[in-house]
């Protein structure tokens, strides 16, 4: 095979939030070395954060937090189960990343006295940091990365991490506009492809109506999982309380501080705080499918000024169609309540505790293989999160290939993942990739949606396995087709690790992120512990437990189970509103 | 049996109008398995539309903005449109169009 690879010093595979952060600290770092960003998309306009965001939900910053205060309520939102050293070191650089952005010209919000204007939207401390001019934080990151001379590539999709003796040593891909198979070798490959956002089916049936950016189809997943690598945790689902239909946040995190709450169809308040947990689901579920459904967010009780300042934010930053959603339903937050419902199931750390494994150095347990961002272990990330171990991962990664040679690349298994991933150009005939993965993902939505059983989990993973039937029949016309017949092929794998996973747990824990039916207790004494999910010597998925690490900050018995107790108990008058 | 053929064996009965053809449901699914896949186009409402008095021949940055890859350009006008149902409604084509050509509706499963 006359195939010519690129050849980078680091490769980073993804340039959303953590992806552009990683790859112009790598280039700080090596200003003499190669640096290449992978992006499916275009780096200007692509992963979570393509259109801005609000705010920065997550900054530990001096006078309103310690890192220590950090790690304690991020430990009990994920009950206990998480590496605190990873959390820690993210607490303890986010201060630097919040004041190296504003270098950068991010705008953050300051009281008059010129202090940041941190708000408490978390159930113990204050960590929220509105963002109200956050629209252009992708435009801030590709001047950075043109400054640094970053090696940008766009609308390449990585398929696979290419292997030396076990050790990273590049990627396959294929160009997504053109069809061309791609091979580039590096010394260190960082992981940054964010959420396995196209896992569950929206309510709507409109497959790319997820509340994650659709690009983002767990491709980082699936990709570590086939080099070999840990993940942890992935029957810790991501589920978010969205605007019914519409599917985007709506958002309590930055109408909570302006005195926005979420409310029953009573108009009462049922949850002590809207900061999204496993437990907060729990409750924000059961009250959407108990007698007092559905659930809104209440904002019609505020001064006209202030809904104007809220949707000044909500409709110009992260999701900014929202706004056009309501007026076309002839709705305004100034006078009516916003209908909310569960988004669909996905895997994301950003939000929940699931994700390729990594230690507080951005190290997966592939040698040279590094993750960031959503995809990674450390949970509650959020943006701040993704920033820091971009990082992270890129001081790391630039310290690792001092001590590294070029590696060898297979010519056997790039031969091998050349005719797997474009065999369905070959086969126009084929079955059409949206009809495939609408199947997949309706699937995910009748088997592993929250709450769980066994009986209900095997039948999915039933369905799982067999669709490597299906997908093996997958064509395309053109290389976009291409590109969602891939997707296919990640979406089935991650949604038989979130079945496997799932019954690999024989306990509920976090909320409804892992509530299983037929094991309704948390139980400590056999599942205070990671699970493990990796392939095995037999190329099958294979789970297995790992103790949690030693905590660095102690917490007592009452303050782990502080995320269980945030239930409102029932208010004798309904309020007065109309809906 | 030789996955080559095109239409699926038969067992020897007569095929009778108003009849299944196979003998059983067994053979039936057989031979549905072995089926070549055949295709029909649908047509879909799309939320990105383009004012292809204002689009810009020799443009194309909504092509690159869209995350999702949703747009190209007609090869045969020159001017941007909406090719595959994937859109994301997150407005980065709308914001990002030099003379405001784009108009993105929420697509109808949605709004």
């Amino acid at each position: 095979m006359n195939l010519i690879p690129i050849e980078a010093d680091v490769l980073v595979v993804g340039g959303g939030t953590a992806g552009c952060v990683a790859a112009i600290k790598a280039k700080e770092a090596l200003p003499n070395g190669v640096v290449i960003l992978l992006e499916k998309a275009n780096v200007k306009r692509s992963g979570a954060i393509a259109l801005g965001m609000d705010g920065v939900n997550n900054a530990v910053l001096p006078g309103h937090a310690t890192p220590e205060q950090y790690v304690k309520e991020i430990t009990m939102a994920n009950d206990g189960i998480v590496n605190q050293e990873a959390i820690l070191a993210y607490a303890q650089q986010s201060h630097a990343m919040v004041q190296e952005l504003e270098s950068w010209g991010v705008k953050f919000q300051k009281t008059p006295s010129g202090d940041y204007d941190v708000k408490k939207v978390h159930h113990k401390g204050s960590y929220v940091l509105p963002m109200p001019e956050g629209y252009d934080m992708k435009k801030i990151l590709t001047r950075e990365i043109r400054r640094t001379c970053v090696k940008t590539e766009n609308r390449i999709m990585a398929t696979r991490v290419l292997l030396d003796n076990g050790r990273a040593a590049g990627i396959a891909g294929i160009n997504v506009r053109t069809g061309e198979f791609v091979v580039i070798r590096a010394k260190a490959v960082i992981l940054s492809c964010g959420a396995a956002g196209r896992l569950g089916l929206p309510a709507s049936g409109y497959l790319m109506g997820t509340y994650e950016n659709p690009a983002n189809a767990g491709d980082g997943f699936a990709m570590a999982y086939h080099a070999g690598a840990e993940l942890s945790n992935i029957e810790c689902f991501q589920i978010n309380p969205l605007i019914k239909d519409y599917n985007g946040p709506a958002c309590a995190y930055v109408s909570g501080p302006y005195g926005g709450y979420t409310v029953n169809a009573l108009g009462n308040r049922f949850m002590l705080s809207d900061y999204w947990s496993g437990q907060m689901m729990l409750e924000f579920y059961k009250e959407l499918t108990g007698p007092n459904g559905p659930v809104y967010l209440k904002m019609n009780h505020l001064a006209p000024e202030t809904v104007t300042e809220i949707e000044q934010i909500l409709h110009t930053t992260e999701r900014p169609s929202r706004g056009r959603f309501h007026a076309g339903r002839g709705r305004s937050y100034g006078s009516d309540w916003v209908e909310m419902a569960v988004s669909e199931i996905g895997l994301c750390s950003g939000h929940s505790n699931s994700g390729v494994r990594v230690n507080a150095r951005a190290e997966t347990s592939v040698p040279g293989l590094y993750a960031a961002g959503d995809m990674a272990s450390v949970p509650h990330g959020y943006m701040l999160g993704a920033f820091t171990y971009g990082k992270i991962a890129a001081l790391n990664a630039a310290e690792y290939i001092r001590q590294q040679s070029t590696p060898e690349l297979d010519d056997a298994a790039i031969s091998a993942e050349r005719t797997r991933v474009l065999a369905p150009l070959a086969r126009p005939d084929g079955l059409p990739p949206h009809q495939l993965e609408y199947k997949l993902r309706r699937h995910v939505n009748d088997y592993l949606q929250p709450p769980k059983s066994a009986h209900r989990l095997e039948r999915g993973l039933n369905y799982f396995q067999y669709a490597h039937e299906e997908l093996a029949q997958l064509g395309a016309h053109d290389p976009h087709d291409l590109m969602r017949a891939i997707e296919c092929h990640v979406i089935c794998d991650c949604a038989e690790m979130a079945a496997r996973a799932s019954l690999f747990r024989t306990e509920s824990r976090w909320g409804l992120y892992h509530l299983r039916l037929d094991y309704p207790e948390q139980n400590d004494a056999e599942w205070f512990v990671h699970s493990i999910l990796r392939k095995g010597p037999d190329g099958d998925m294979e789970l297995f437990k790992r103790p949690v690490e030693p905590y660095v900050v102690p917490l007592d018995n009452d303050e782990l189970q502080s995320y269980h107790q945030l239930r409102i108990a029932p208010s004798p008058q309904p309020a007065t509103a109309t809906v | 049996m030789s996955s080559s053929n095109v239409s699926p064996p038969v067992s020897g009965k007569a095929i009778v109008a108003g009849r299944l053809k196979f003998a059983d449901e067994t053979e039936a699914a057989t031979a549905t398995k072995m089926a070549p896949n055949r295709q029909a186009a649908r047509v879909f409402d799309v939320p990105v539309v383009v004012d292809e008095t204002r689009c810009i021949t020799g443009c194309h940055v909504c092509v690159e903005s869209c995350p999702v890859d949703c747009l190209a350009i007609d090869p045969a006008k020159g001017k941007s449109h909406m090719k595959y149902d994937d859109c994301w409604y997150c407005l980065a084509c709308e914001v990002d169009c030099p003379t405001n050509a784009i108009t993105v509706k929420i697509p109808l499963l949605i709004r």
